[in-house]
């Protein structure tokens, strides 16, 4: 029998998002090329995005004004974004408008999606976003306490196992 | 080593013996499991502290108890 807790994620982190952003590239290169035979294509695959992502992906102290994907300039605003040409080629979208990432007063982060983006291919990718924003953050957390991780995905959970750094867990990673 | 104040480390995992990367059956001591569901929801079963993952966010339910995850 086992006792847990269950917290709903409450991203604060901006590199989270980054880091989520970056998985959902990888996510859809990887649908595009098939299985991956060495675990040296699946490092440049995700070298590519961080790149790819670092270049593109804008982030501000301040929010910006989001764009239609006809150049029109929005009401909306957000502190991180992605331009409507990087969620075309790489997030999946298609005439898409910009995706923007808002930090609310609590310093937690919303998406801020159009009715267009959220029917065409947000609704689908928002679960797995998030979780692997909520990962990332999670892992930070661990990491910056100290501990060790140890990551495996089974049946579409993200599972971290942690392990304070040093301790002798027995599990040999 | 595991953190003062901390509760000995347990074995096995939340859902179970947890699987190594080739779906394998791997034993060992962990302070914390943490499953990341789709959409966000993160379980978390722990027997250390943790500080920093408490303040993660907020409890939306009290302990839940389950048998390996399968009921």
């Amino acid at each position: 029998m086992s006792a847990y807790r269950a917290i709903a994620s409450k991203i604060k982190c901006q590199e989270s998002i980054i880091d989520a952003l970056i998985d959902r590239v990888v996510q859809l290169r990887r649908a595009r090329l098939g299985e991956t035979r060495f675990a040296s294509e699946r490092d440049e695959i995700i070298a590519d995005a961080r790149q790819l992502v670092a270049k593109a992906v804008e982030c501000y102290e301040a929010p910006v004004n989001l764009f239609g994907y006809q150049g029109d300039m929005r009401k909306q605003t957000a502190h991180v974004v992605a331009r409507a040409d990087f969620v075309n080629l790489h997030l999946g979208g298609g005439a898409s408008n910009d995706l923007g990432f808002l930090r609310r007063d609590d310093g937690t982060f919303e998406a801020i999606v159009s009715d267009y983006d959220s029917n065409r291919w947000w609704n689908n990718a928002a679960p797995r976003f998030w979780q692997a924003a909520a990962a990332h953050s999670a892992e930070r957390d661990a990491l910056a306490e100290g501990y060790q991780l140890h990551r495996s995905e089974v049946d579409g959970n993200i599972r971290l196992e942690v392990v304070m750094a040093g301790s002798s867990n027995g599990a040999g990673w | 080593m595991a953190r003062p104040g901390s509760t000995p480390p347990r074995e096995g995992g939340l859902f179970g013996a947890p699987l190594d990367e080739d779906g394998g059956t791997r034993q060992g001591a962990v302070d914390a499991d943490i499953v990341v569901l789709p959409g966000g929801l993160v379980l978390i079963e722990q027997s250390s502290p943790l500080a920093a993952l408490a303040a993660f966010g907020a409890t939306v339910t009290g302990d839940i108890h389950c048998n390996n995850g399968r009921d």
